[in-house]
């Protein structure tokens, strides 16, 4: 503090204000500089008026009191916050307050009159808790014991769990705290536990081996024809000559009906496979070879196409009748001709060409023929109808 | 009973009514609050008071050149700061009515502050 003459001591005005200014220099520039803008001013006119009696105040609580008043966040120390209760005081009012808020309804007070019946439950499967996780924490867990030993360990953990339940064996405050502890971390185990448990059985189940060879990398099986994990809509023959072939029938090495669409295949209608292929626009409807007397064949390539628009049919079902056939669009007019090794053998290249070009040379899983055991299977003829 | 906690809830009208009267810079208005007889008010106080109400656009302000000294930076009361002040002085009618009647009873010494209004 400095005392300030009968004339207005100007140098010790200055000096305060921006004293009083350096106590500001946490809040933003703009709003610092407005606070003492003229403030020079009205403390000497303020000293003119006094006269001799004028003292500078203590520039930190001036500043503090121009902060406060003006609504800005004050520095640390001169404004200390209201103390806030701890969490666990907060949480016990919550808890107290639900209890109340609940046990108001006669359903409510019936509720938790029987819950607080129930305890004792909760304190042996607090025990068991205890034991599932010390079992794992010492890596030979398994949910319920298999020895002596650990039916002993078991049976301990239910007797201080009950016993603590009902308030015995907690000589001191430190054996509280352990009690707390204990409990809230029975709490934080039980999810855990539960969903080691359920996912191991899971476990063991998945395991067990339901596929071959084949399919065993798989854990889902889909519908229809995949290449590298691509579906295949439609397959393309071309034969040795290098033109396009209208009518194949493909047959796999069991000699089941080799389909694009997969289990649909054995229904009669032209069911639009929407699990497989999402509608989008401009995808084609593929529809089976039909001719009068005959099961509709999946198994004919290339398949032809339903003149509708999929997003368009909600029941992904289309009538017949209704709609054009259309040729699909191949994906090559024609390809070069196969150089002509002998005259005999050419014909069963041209055959083998087709396969090759659409699927026989990849990973092929045909859902609808998950049973397929080997796929060297070479055995197996290519039946005839 | 300490005049200032008292004064911190009301200092915001008390200004604007001192503001309403007659535009003033920023001594200007303490002293006029001096001289109505809220003596112990803080100039730091209403300096922050009137830059925080000069936010809220309760006050508008403008800057009179003075002959020999510094500017001076006037504050005005605006449309929003006389509604505001309506409301306050509403409120503290109601407000000083409850306690008067409160405080209206034998005590001398607490009726001296009811008087105070």
């Amino acid at each position: 503090m400095t005392n300030a003459t009968t004339t207005p001591a100007t140098d010790a005005i200055e000096q305060f204000a921006a004293s009083v200014r350096a106590h500001l220099a946490d809040l933003p520039a703009e709003d610092a500089d407005e606070l003492v803008e003229g403030l020079a001013a009205d403390l000497a006119e303020q000293a003119a008026d006094a006269g001799d009696g004028f003292t500078l105040p203590d520039p930190a609580q001036y500043a503090a009191e121009l902060r406060t008043a003006a609504g800005l966040a004050a520095a640390g120390a001169l404004a200390p916050q209201p103390k806030k209760p701890g969490l666990i005081t907060r949480a016990k009012a919550w808890a107290r307050r639900q209890d109340e808020r609940v046990r108001a309804t006669t359903l409510g007070a019936w509720t938790m009159d029987l819950l607080a019946s129930l305890e004792p439950a909760w304190w042996v499967f607090r025990g068991w808790i205890a034991y599932v996780v010390l079992g794992w924490v010492m890596g030979t867990g398994t949910p319920m014991p298999r020895n002596l030993a650990g039916w002993l360990i078991l049976v301990a953990l239910v007797v201080v769990s009950a016993e603590w339940g009902r308030g015995q064996w907690v000589p001191n405050a430190a054996m509280r705290q352990a009690r707390r502890i204990a409990n809230v971390g029975a709490v934080l185990a039980v999810p855990v536990v539960l969903v080691g448990l359920l996912a191991g059985a899971f476990t063991r189940v998945e395991y067990v081996p339901m596929y071959n060879s084949a399919l065993a990398d798989d854990d889902i099986v889909e519908d229809g024809l995949y290449l590298d994990g691509q579906r295949i809509e439609n397959i393309f023959a071309y034969g040795a000559d290098g033109q396009p072939i209208d009518q194949v029938r493909l047959y796999d090495q069991d000699g089941n009906p080799l389909s694009t669409v997969g289990a649909i295949a054995s229904d009669d209608d032209w069911t639009w496979d929407h699990d497989a292929w999402d509608p989008m626009p401009g995808s084609v409807v593929l529809v089976p070879f039909v001719s009068p007397g005959v099961a509709p064949a999946w198994n004919v390539f290339p398949l032809w196409t339903a003149d509708v628009d999929p997003t368009e049919h909600d029941d992904l079902t289309i009538d017949q009748g209704d709609v054009a056939i259309l040729p699909p669009t191949l994906p090559f007019a024609g390809i070069p001709a196969l150089p002509v090794t002998a005259d005999d053998e050419a014909a069963d290249d041209a055959d083998a060409a087709a396969g090759d070009e659409a699927a026989a040379d990849a990973d092929v899983a045909d859902g609808g023929d998950a049973e397929s055991d080997e796929i060297a299977d070479e055995t197996s003829t290519s039946p005839e109808e | 009973m300490d005049t200032t906690q008292l004064l911190k809830g009301v200092l915001d009208a008390a200004v604007l009514a001192v503001v309403e009267q007659a535009d003033g810079y920023g001594y200007d208005i303490v002293r006029r609050l001096r001289d109505a007889g809220l003596g112990e008010v803080g100039d730091a106080s209403v300096y922050g008071t009137l830059r925080r109400l000069y936010s809220a656009g309760a006050l508008s302000s403008y800057v009179v050149p003075s002959d020999g000294g510094p500017h001076r930076k006037y504050y005005a009361i605006t449309a929003e700061g006389r509604r505001a002040l309506d409301e306050q002085r509403t409120s503290w009618a109601s407000f000083a009515d409850a306690m008067g009647s409160l405080l209206d009873t034998p005590t001398p010494a607490l009726h001296a502050i009811g008087a105070k209004k």
